[in-house]
């Protein structure tokens, strides 16, 4: 049997028994079948000893359960690692950052406590998918939208607290969370926002409460378990439509986006896209490997022009009543036809609702609000998993074309030959900025792995040479990240740590979460 | 010459020495005459000992300054109350909440540091006020608007960090704030979001950076000096128009509430409403109230008044911001969902495009254009002053109603008349909920601002007890509000209290904020 590090083996049985009496023995995990299950699928660490792999997993059914847990592991210092429903691909799954941590599975904690189609919004456990909850709203015929991302199997309360995004108006699910209950360190439960108010009215529909704001603290951390969370829902819109807004030079990029952010920002677009170049995408022919070749924009521009290929392009989705979309989408045009040569092209049209033969034509059902797992073909059928590289870059085209550059650089310097720029696509999963999401293979292969850790890190450190920080990490990566937000020598760190130290003094909670370590692990800072 | 509690007379002189030596004499003020001006002028103890009044104030003019003001404050244990601009009237204008503390007056910290019209944010220090902001907009012919609250002297950082609220779809001060830098109790600058990273391009476009959200920590709250804030800025729109919905009935407030909720969660109204009643505020007019008095007229009464007076029950104008085809798609669509209420009616109001001529702001709602003023002090002439009552509520009609009659009934119980009674009926400031902003009476008078308190407390309580909690508060109630966040035995004011002593073991920040006190100053918890 594995053991948490620093912990005896008479204390870990010790605390194992304790576990089984809080939760009932049959939830408490220890057999090396049971452990693999939360390893992480997508492993950057296949096959190599830096893999960080659990010593047991406890799974409780209640926030009093959570409670006995917490208390149990202060009392014998056992580090827990929380995860909601494990399903955090490319980021790390359900394996912990420090191997030997007892995994905190909350999947049991699965009920939806309220739906409400008035004011729009839900209040559930961190055990409820995006699935549970589509659901749940169809088979009582809620007027609500849900907001997955794109696999639907994970769970609403953890991807708002990674911070993830969707493709609705409700795309920032971390924005979109109303309130809070969290299990502090100590065993104790705090309501955050309205829910301090015993009996609130609001706890779903005003997000500050009175006093200090902390629901953020207790994202992309390990200050807090969080057992239950509120979060605002859409209502369902009448109709959708998208345009495609489609350009022909290189530098109308810099047009392109500069009208797409004032469209962002005025509201008149709300949900998620991305700016592509489709020449970037064309299948290669002599014509364009040599045009690629010689670096010439102009070459480049006259080959798409024959071809009839945009050079970049971005489709935009609007959301509510028809005649809404339909003037946004006339707006939209009249802004983007001051550049020479645009052309639109109308996509698809929906109203509300879709019946069961609408919505099984349609491939990607994610931005209509439908839990799908259709994302996993992304790897085509023999991957062995992937990891995203996920950097936020402004919403300017200077800022794209320079990290497609650099990015592009990283990959000739280190001799791969994964570097042609489209590669890094850019989308506005949040306001106001671009974020890449860049997809990394992982292979069974340690070679490969290696190599492509290496790639990286060195993408994260290019990208902080360049002011770019990424939103979100696999925990394999943590560290990195957190150490690239270095500024005053680290001074957020070390606010961090300081609440670290004050709320969590054993430092049992998720040690080394987005690079925060309790005290007895922490390296001394470079 | 004052003293802060619990500091010797020499101690005080040696502070207010370095203080000096820190921020240059002729910005450390200790006399009668200086130190009055920062007392609040509408305070509810005016003539009483329990007046909050300061023991001096330090106007440093930089992060180097403050940073040197917290070092010594800390060397003599000094309670700083930190202010922007301090008119933060209604709830406590520039006084502390601790009698004898030094003001903090970041009032020489007003730099724009960058007004950017393609991703539309600006980056302020705290003394910049709303009308400075605006000016430099217009002389620089920037193509964004701000977001002013009513009064526009006062610091969009201070009124972000107090959770206020403006007119227009940037209404959520706090939601619009992206990026800080804060001086903690230490002495130590710290960025947030984006802005840990050194050198970072995405402070003002990307709010969450990596880790914990810590800004949140840093409204309404005591733990930290916020030195520089980023906000989000609209895009200066094409147009704007209103139009007024209207229904007859006193039950018709459910479906039209309904419909507003509605309306207002699909982003196709949005900006900040108020609900208005013409037939109550008929009835005020003849010396009624607008609240249901046990022995008032009946709900038929009141039906039968309405259809009498031709005087619609309930209305509400409604604002749209957008190019013209939008709003007009906007409002077209507005009018067809109230039209399902029978007896809806409805009215176009205003119509504007932009930039306007400086002849038409004259007679436009300059609020919710953007325009800072200072008019909404016209609605208080000839008063003594007020402070706010303001409890959030759900945006539905039966939580109206049930205001009408609860506060209706404590006014009874208290013996309030009717023309006493300052409410109004709430506004929508924020997302997803209503908030109530009764203006209380501030008077030169001890015995009516005792009997006001007595209401006020009252108030709280009531409605405590009908889930309904404070989102802002006088200094002079912010124990009182507090205390009524007490779930669990105060999980949440005992999790700010922890990092409170913390991050601020001295306890020198803002002693008493948001009911926060530190250690040494701490009572027992009922």
């Amino acid at each position: 049997m594995r053991v948490p590090p620093g912990v005896s083996p008479g204390d870990f049985a010790a605390a194992l028994k304790r576990f089984e009496e809080a939760v009932g023995k049959e939830w408490v995990f220890t057999s090396d079948e049971d452990i693999d299950t939360y390893r992480d699928s997508y492993s950057p660490f296949w096959h190599e000893n830096e893999e960080p792999i659990p010593s047991a997993a406890v799974a409780p059914d209640g926030v009093e359960q959570v409670q006995k847990i917490a208390r149990i592991a202060n009392t014998y210092k056992i580090p827990l690692w929380t995860i909601s429903t494990g399903k955090n691909l490319g980021y790390g799954g359900s394996a912990p950052l420090l191997g030997g941590s007892v995994v905190l599975d909350l999947k049991r904690m699965n009920r939806i406590l309220e739906v409400n189609d008035k004011n729009h919004y839900a209040l559930v456990e961190p055990g409820v998918s995006y699935f549970d909850l589509y659901h749940y709203v169809q088979e009582k015929g809620l007027n609500v939208w849900i907001d997955p991302p794109d696999p639907g199997w994970g769970s609403l309360v953890g991807n708002a607290l990674e911070r993830g995004g969707g493709y609705t108006p409700m795309r920032d699910h971390f924005d979109a969370h109303c309130g809070m209950e969290v299990v502090l360190a100590n065993g104790e439960v705090v309501r955050t926002g309205m829910g301090a108010l015993p009996n609130s009215k609001t706890w779903q529909q005003y997000k500050y409460g009175f006093g200090p704001y902390v629901d953020g603290i207790f994202s992309q951390s390990n200050l807090g378990i969080v057992t239950k969370m509120g979060f605002w829902l859409y209502p369902p819109p009448e109709a959708y439509l998208s345009g495609n807004v489609v350009v022909s030079k290189h530098d109308d990029l810099f047009a392109l986006v500069e009208i797409f952010a004032n469209l962002m920002n005025s509201g008149m677009v709300q949900a998620t896209t991305t700016v592509v170049s489709p020449l970037a995408f064309a299948r290669p022919d002599a014509e364009l490997a040599a045009a690629r070749a010689s670096g010439s924009t102009r070459d480049l521009e006259q080959y798409a022009a024959r071809k009839n290929i945009g050079y970049w392009s971005v489709s935009l989705p609007f959301y509510g009543p028809a005649k809404v979309v339909a003037a946004q989408w006339e707006h939209a045009k009249e802004k983007f036809s001051v550049i020479l040569g645009v052309k639109f092209q109308d996509g698809a049209s929906y109203r509300f609702p879709l019946d069961a033969d609408q919505l099984a034509k349609i491939t990607n059902p994610v931005p209509f609000g439908v839990p799908s797992l259709q994302t996993f073909s992304i790897g085509g059928p023999r991957s062995q998993g992937h990891m995203w590289f996920s950097p936020i870059i402004p919403m300017t085209g200077e800022a794209v074309l320079e990290a497609q550059e650099v990015f592009a650089q990283v990959y000739r310097d280190l001799g791969s030959s994964n570097s042609a720029s489209a590669a890094f696509p850019v989308w506005n999963f949040f306001a106001r900025a671009f974020v890449i999401i860049y997809f990394f293979p992982i292979e069974h292969d340690v070679e490969k792995n290696k190599r492509n850790r290496e790639i990286f890190r060195r993408l994260v450190k290019t990208s902080a040479e360049r002011g770019w920080g990424e939103y979100r990490t696999h925990t394999a990566f943590m560290g990195d990240i957190m150490d690239a937000y270095s500024f005053n020598n680290h001074a957020l760190l070390r606010l961090h740590e300081t609440m670290k130290d004050a709320l969590d003094p054993n430092g049992i909670l998720s040690p080394g979460k987005n690079g925060i370590w309790p005290k007895g692990l922490r390296k001394a800072k470079a | 010459m004052r003293v802060p509690p619990g500091v010797s007379p020499g101690d005080f002189a040696a502070a207010i020495k370095q203080f000096e030596a820190a921020v240059g004499k002729e910005w450390v003020f200790t006399s009668d005459d200086d130190v009055d001006l920062y007392r609040d002028s509408y305070s509810p103890f005016w003539h009483e000992e329990e007046d909050r009044v300061p023991s001096a104030a330090v106007a440093p003019d930089g992060v180097e300054q403050v940073q040197a003001v917290v070092k010594i404050a800390n060397a003599y244990k000094i309670p700083l109350w930190t202010i922007s601009t301090g008119k933060n009237l209604a709830y406590g204008g520039s006084s502390p909440a601790l009698s004898g503390s030094v003001v903090l007056d970041l009032k020489r910290m007003n730099r724009i540091l960058e007004v950017n019209d393609k991703n539309h944010y600006a980056l302020v220090e705290p003394g910049v006020s709303y009308f400075d902001l605006y000016r430099y907009i217009q002389e620089h012919k920037l193509k964004v608007w701000i977001d002013p609250p009513d009064p526009g002297w006062g610091s969009p950082v201070g009124n972000s960090l107090e959770r206020g609220g403006g007119r227009t779809p940037m209404r959520d001060h706090f939601g619009a704030q992206c990026g800080m830098e804060v001086v903690l109790a230490n002495g130590e600058v710290m960025r947030t979001g984006m802005g840990a990273l050194p050198n970072s391009k995405t402070w003002q476009q990307y709010k969450y950076g990596f880790g914990p959200y810590v800004d949140g920590m840093f409204s309404q709250s005591n733990f930290g000096v916020v030195t520089k804030m980023g906000i989000w800025l609209m895009p200066e729109p094409e147009a704007y128009r209103d139009g007024t919905v209207m229904v007859p009935a006193h039950d018709d407030l459910i479906p039209f509430v309904e419909t507003l909720s509605f309306l207002m969660n699909s982003n196709t109204v949005r900006g900040t409403m108020l609900l208005e009643s013409p037939l109550l505020s008929y009835r005020a007019s003849q010396g009624g109230g607008f609240l249901d008095m046990p022995g008032g007229p009946s709900v038929e009464e009141m039906n039968r008044l309405g259809k009498e007076k031709n005087l619609p029950y309930w209305s509400a104008e409604l604002h749209f911001w957008g190019p013209q085809n939008v709003i007009d798609a906007q409002w077209e669509h507005t009018k067809e969902k109230f039209s399902a209420i029978p007896g809806a009616t409805s009215k176009d109001g205003r119509s504007y495009k932009f930039p306007l001529e400086l002849k038409e702001t004259e007679d436009a709602p300059r609020v919710a254009l953007g325009i800072p003023n200072l008019s909404v002090f016209g609605l208080v002439a000839g008063g003594q002053g007020h402070m706010d009552f303001s409890p959030i509520i759900p945006m539905t009609g039966e939580a109206v109603f049930e205001v009408l009659k609860t506060y209706g009934q404590a006014y009874a119980e208290l013996g309030v008349a009717p023309k006493n009674q300052f409410f109004v009926l709430p506004w929508a400031f924020f997302p997803r909920s209503f908030v109530l902003l009764f203006g209380f009476p501030i008077e030169h008078n001890v015995e009516n601002n005792k009997k006001n308190r007595e209401v006020f407390k009252r108030l709280v309580e009531v409605s405590a007890e009908h889930g309904w909690g404070e989102y802002r508060t006088h200094v002079a109630f912010m124990d009182t509000v507090a205390g009524v966040y007490s779930y669990n035995n105060h999980a949440l004011l005992r999790l700010h209290e922890t990092i409170k002593d913390a991050v601020d073991p001295n306890g020198i920040l803002s002693p008493g904020k948001s009911g926060i006190w530190p250690k040494r100053l701490r009572k027992a918890k009922a």
